[in-house]
C-alpha cells in the first residue's frame, strides 16, 4: 500500500506520455542528428563501382539530367523534353521518346516520368495526362488526369500514384488513380490552390506497394499505401531554423518559401531506405556558409546513434566522384550520380580515375556508382 | 493699295495661326483620348485586379561550377567562398507555368548571382 503513490505516479506519466504522442505524431520515430559532427566518408561510401560514359552523338545529346531511373539494364535520363535511354554496361546508346509538342500522343511539358515493365509513364502538368509509350515511342495509352500534377509514381499497371503539392482544385495532396484515371484513394487534404511547386522528389522510397513520401520543408516520413497515409520518422537536425509542423501546416509554401529561402532550414528528403535496423537518407538542408547541400543521414534505429555526412564539403580522396557528383537516383544500395563531362575530365585528370582525362568535355554526362554502407 | 496689302497678310496671319490652333488642339486631343484610355485601361486592371494570373509558379535550384577558393556573391546570401571543387547550389529559379491561377515573373539563374570576386585554382 505504502507503493501506491509512487506507482500511481508512474503510471500517470506514462498515461500522459502516451497522450501527447498520440496527439502529436503516433508512432513517428524521431532521428536525431547533429549536423556539427562530419563522418567519415566510409561511414557511408563501401566502394567506388565505376562510372558509364553516356554516348554522344547529335541524335542523343542529354541537355541536364532532371530525373535518372535505373531499371535492369537501361539507364532513363530525362532532360526537360525527352527521356533517353542508355544501356547500363557500356553506356551505348538505345533509343529515346521524344514528343515534345502540341500534337496527338505529345506532351508541352514533361513534368515528370516513372517506368514499370519496360512502358514509361509521362507526366503532363499543363497537358493534364499521363501518356504511357513502349520503348519505341508509340503511345500504348493516355490517362486524363482531370488536373496538373507535379510527381508521379506507378505501383503497377493498375495503380498510380499522383502528387499535386497544394496546387490542383482536387484538394488532395496524394491521389491513387487506375487506368481509366478513377480515383481509388486520396490523402492529405488542402484548403487552396497554390499554383505553386517548388521542384522536389516527393516519392523517395519504397517497400514492396508502400510508398515513402515526404514534402519540402516537411522533415517527417510518411508512408503512403491504398489503405493510409501515416508518419513514420522525423528527423531532428540542429539546424539554425525549424519550421514547426504547425507553421507548415498553417502558411502557404510560397510563403515559407521567401522566409527560409536562405536561411540555414532543413529542404527535403530525396531518399530513403532501411535495411534491418539502419536507417539511410538523402536529404537537402540550406546550411550558412555552403548554401543547399545533400546531406546524408545514416542511423540506427535501436540505439539511436547516427551519422552525418555533408557531400562535397570537402573532396576525401579515397571516393572523389562521391563528393563530386551530384546524386541522381538509387539502384538498391548502389547510388547512382553524373558529373558534367567538363567536370569529369576536369576531375578524372586531377584524380587520375580511369579514362576520363581523355573524354571531350562536350560530351554527355558521366554517369558514376557508388555502393552504400548500411 | 498699301492698307489692302497690310489687311489681307494680317488675315492671312489670322487664318494660319487659327488652323494652327485647331491642329495643335487636335493632336493634343487625340493625345490625351490615348492618354486617357490608357490609364483607363491601366485603372481598369487594377480595380478588377486584371493582372494576367494564368501561371503556376515552379521554383528550382541553380548550380554554379566552382574551384576550391572561389568566391561567388550571391544576392540574398552574401560572398560565399568554396571550400573544395564542386558546386554551389542556392535556390531561386522561377519558371512560369501556364494553366494555373497566380502570376508569375521568371527568374534565371543568371540573376542571382553577379561577380566572381576570386578565381582559384580553374
Amino acid at each position: 500500500m505504502r507503493k501506491f503513490p509512487y506507482f500511481s505516479f508512474v503510471l500517470s506519466l506514462v498515461v500522459i506520455s502516451c497522450v501527447s504522442q498520440t496527439k502529436n505524431e503516433p508512432n513517428v520515430q524521431g532521428i536525431s542528428v547533429d549536423i556539427n559532427k562530419q563522418a567519415d566518408i566510409s561511414e557511408f561510401v563501401s566502394s567506388f563501382d565505376g562510372y558509364v560514359c553516356l554516348e554522344t552523338y547529335e541524335e542523343c545529346l542529354v541537355n541536364e539530367i532532371r530525373k535518372l531511373k535505373m531499371v535492369g539494364d537501361t539507364i532513363y535520363v530525362a532532360d526537360d523534353t525527352k527521356i533517353t535511354m542508355f544501356s547500363r554496361r557500356d553506356g551505348s546508346y538505345l533509343g529515346k521518346i521524344h514528343k515534345h509538342g502540341r500534337g496527338p500522343g505529345e506532351y508541352i511539358t514533361l513534368t515528370d516520368f516513372d517506368v514499370f515493365d519496360s512502358r514509361l509513364y509521362v507526366l503532363s502538368n499543363v497537358d493534364r495526362e499521363i501518356i504511357m509509350y513502349n520503348a519505341s515511342g508509340d503511345v500504348l495509352r493516355i490517362i486524363n488526369t482531370g488536373e496538373g500534377f507535379s510527381n508521379l509514381s506507378v505501383i503497377d499497371e493498375d495503380n498510380i500514384w499522383l502528387y499535386s503539392s497544394d496546387s490542383n482544385d482536387s484538394m488532395y495532396n496524394f491521389i491513387l488513380i487506375g487506368p481509366d484515371a478513377d480515383v481509388k484513394a486520396k490523402y492529405d487534404k488542402f484548403s487552396k490552390n497554390q499554383s505553386y511547386t517548388i521542384e522536389d522528389i516527393t516519392f523517395c522510397g519504397s517497400v514492396s506497394d508502400t510508398l515513402y513520401v515526404s514534402q519540402y520543408y516537411d522533415n517527417i516520413v510518411y508512408s503512403l499505401h491504398y489503405d493510409g497515409y501515416v508518419p513514420l520518422y522525423r528527423f531532428d537536425m540542429n539546424l539554425r531554423n525549424t519550421v514547426s509542423q504547425e507553421e507548415l501546416s498553417a502558411t502557404p509554401l510560397s510563403e515559407l518559401h521567401k522566409t527560409y529561402k536562405y536561411k540555414e532550414s532543413f529542404r527535403s528528403i530525396m531518399h530513403i531506405d532501411r535495411n534491418r535496423h539502419t536507417l539511410f537518407a538523402e536529404t537537402w538542408c540550406f546550411l550558412d556558409g555552403l548554401a543547399l547541400k545533400t546531406c546524408f543521414v545514416k542511423a540506427d534505429m535501436v540505439t539511436g546513434k547516427s551519422h552525418f555526412y555533408i557531400c562535397g564539403y570537402d573532396v576525401d580522396e579515397r571516393f572523389p566522384l562521391f563528393d563530386l557528383s551530384d546524386v541522381i537516383g538509387y539502384d538498391g544500395k548502389v547510388l547512382i550520380s553524373y558529373l558534367t563531362a567538363f567536370s569529369a575530365k576536369k576531375h578524372g585528370k586531377k584524380y587520375k580515375i580511369g579514362n576520363l582525362a581523355d573524354i571531350s568535355e562536350y560530351d554527355n554526362p558521366v554517369i558514376v556508382f557508388h555502393t552504400l554502407n548500411y | 493699295m498699301r492698307k489692302f496689302f497690310v489687311l489681307l497678310a494680317g488675315m492671312v496671319l489670322f487664318l494660319a495661326s487659327s488652323l494652327t490652333f485647331i491642329y495643335v488642339k487636335g493632336e493634343n486631343d487625340s493625345v490625351n483620348d490615348l492618354l486617357s484610355a490608357n490609364v483607363d485601361a491601366l485603372a481598369d486592371n487594377e480595380s478588377s485586379g486584371g493582372l494576367d494570373a494564368n501561371y503556376h509558379r515552379i521554383d528550382s535550384k541553380c548550380e554554379v561550377f566552382v574551384s576550391a577558393g572561389m568566391q561567388i556573391d550571391i544576392f540574398g546570401i552574401g560572398i560565399i567562398t568554396a571550400k573544395a571543387d564542386g558546386k554551389i547550389a542556392i535556390d531561386g529559379k522561377v519558371v512560369c507555368q501556364s494553366k494555373g491561377n497566380e502570376t508569375c515573373r521568371p527568374v534565371e539563374c543568371s540573376d542571382l548571382y553577379s561577380v566572381i570576386l576570386h578565381g582559384g585554382e580553374r
